[in-house]
């Protein structure tokens, strides 16, 4: 019981019996885990799972039915209204603004914590816009920034949508399927980006993913869901074939 | 980025970078010598359209005085009005229906990836375009002089014009068309035509139907008109109304077509989402 407790002290996000229906389908039926700060956890389940729902539903994109996601004693809701922008998301599909430069991008990370006037003007302070330059860095796009989103490569458009989730300064990264449309070397090479800004910035980064051997390689601990419920949650490590098998049969 | 203060040389140096391209003086000049164009071209617009504000101020008393002396509308000619109006929607119907008939054979001639003669593709765009760019109301002032006054004159500008508008929307849809199915359907040994029924058809039909009740609906409001050059409609008694004067019937006339233009635009508008 005291480690449970010491746990729950130590996590940075908690979800409690969070739970969403669209009409008669249960996308999410009563999901509960804690995070912690600078752990890397992989989300797998079948297509259909609940795995996005999951996700808009702790960033506030979707509301959820019942329970609620907590940053600290915060529930995301509320802070999502006020725009503090601890939980930072990376799309599948990226989600840049195509016709603005790649710093310009980076900086809408910035957003929830600057005036209305200076994100409708793209008027940022010298701080802010060296804070984008160092999470371009980070990512190693420094040399990028001048150019327009849509004339990268899918790969360091997906880096910059990192970049602009670390221009949040995030608690929380969730990352819907991020290398999807990835081949695998660029898809590793983002997974180990992701699993770096875990433990040098100490985010919990949670990321969905298809593919077994890198959440394997990645993770510290796997999520698995099914049907909105949640089947698995172990170490990494423990993830074995049988595993596996129950968490994707039909 | 936990930490702010672990701010590096390389990131200061590449924002410098950043800003001396972005400010620099040639992008500046040529901002300014957009900026400036775009300001002459108004102020130049401005003066060619004669637009004076104390003229419309001097009007505006005299349109309310003739809104006053409308009241209340006439309804004493409503078969009349009601038949005039039938003419204008017969000749939207029957001008879109034969443009879009006319337009199916332009369209492919017209769309890059169908057509069955690459050489008469720019051809063909230049008619579609020259259809296009004359209006409905200036054919209908032609056809007035040569097949005579009424609607038949009318259906054929509507028609002219409309054929250019809907072989454009067609072509430019087939053109979009994703081919894989028609290349997939073609390697079973399908000839040509019938890939193209089998695999294009189905994906164009709808555009087909949708364009056609959109350009109906623009044309029951543009053949309202119509009737001022002699070619039908309810057009013709707005005119009359109007030369005499005739304010309450003027009047009458507009709620007419206010209500007919908006019945048939919800009815196509539900129809055209059905399709799709």
């Amino acid at each position: 019981m005291a480690a449970q407790a010491a746990d729950l002290m130590s996590s940075v996000l908690r979800l409690d019996s969070m739970s969403k229906r669209f009409g008669e389908r249960v996308a999410l039926a009563t999901v509960s885990f804690s995070l912690k700060p600078g752990e890397f956890v992989g989300l797998l389940g079948p297509s259909g799972a609940g795995k996005s729902t999951l996700f808009r539903c702790i960033a506030g994109l979707e509301r959820a039915d019942s329970g609620a996601a907590l940053l600290g004693e915060q529930v995301v809701g509320a802070l999502h209204r006020h725009g503090s922008g601890r939980i930072a998301m990376v799309f599948q599909q990226f989600a840049l603004v195509d016709r603005l430069s790649v710093l310009d991008n980076v900086l809408a990370g910035r957003l929830g914590t600057v005036p209305t006037w200076r994100g409708m003007l793209r008027r940022f302070s010298h701080e802010d816009r060296l804070l984008a330059m160092q999470c371009l860095e980070r990512v190693s796009l420094l040399d990028h920034a001048q150019q327009r989103a849509d004339q990268l490569s899918g790969g360091q458009k997906q880096r910059v949508a990192i970049a602009r989730a670390l221009a949040q300064k995030p608690d929380v990264i969730l990352a819907d399927e991020p290398i999807a449309s990835l081949d695998p070397t660029l898809a590793g090479g983002i997974l180990s980006l992701l699993r770096s800004i875990a433990k040098v910035d100490n985010v919990a980064v949670i990321c969905s993913l298809h593919q077994l051997n890198f959440a394997r390689e990645f993770s510290d601990r796997v999520i698995g869901i099914r049907a909105g419920e949640i089947v698995l949650d172990c170490d990494a490590s423990l993830l074995d074939d049988h595993a596996a098998n129950r968490l994707y049969e039909h | 980025m936990k930490d702010p203060a672990r701010s590096d040389d390389a990131a200061a140096r590449a924002l410098a970078v950043y800003d001396l391209n972005r400010n620099s003086i040639v992008g500046r000049a040529r901002l300014w010598f957009f900026v400036l164009m775009a300001l002459l071209f108004y102020i130049v617009s401005w003066r060619l359209a004669e637009v004076d504000l104390s003229r419309l101020a001097n009007g505006l008393p005299q349109l309310g005085q003739w809104l006053v002396r409308a009241w209340p509308p006439n309804f004493t000619e409503l078969p009349i009005f009601i038949q005039r109006i039938g003419e204008t929607v017969a000749m939207a119907a029957i001008g879109t229906t034969a443009a879009t008939l006319f337009a199916i054979p332009l369209a492919l001639l017209a769309s890059r990836n169908l057509t069955p003669f690459p050489t008469l593709y720019l051809p063909a765009r230049w008619l579609l375009n020259a259809l296009r760019g004359i209006d409905a109301f200036v054919f209908a002032l032609l056809f007035v002089a040569s097949v005579g006054l009424g609607p038949f004159a009318g259906v054929i500008g509507i028609a002219l014009h409309t054929c250019g508008s809907a072989a454009k929307l067609i072509a430019d849809a087939a053109e979009n068309a994703k081919l894989d199915a028609l290349h997939a359907i073609e390697t079973t040994g399908a000839n040509r035509v019938v890939s193209v029924c089998y695999a294009l058809v189905p994906d164009l039909l709808p555009v087909v139907l949708s364009s056609m009740l959109y350009l109906f609906e623009f044309n029951v409001r543009a053949s309202t008109v119509l009737g001022i050059v002699g070619a039908g409609g309810i057009g013709q008694e707005l005119k009359n109304s109007m030369d005499l004067l005739d304010f309450p019937r003027l009047f009458t006339i507009i709620i007419l077509i206010f209500i007919v233009v908006t019945v048939i635009d919800q009815l196509s508008g539900w129809l055209r989402k059905r399709l799709t």
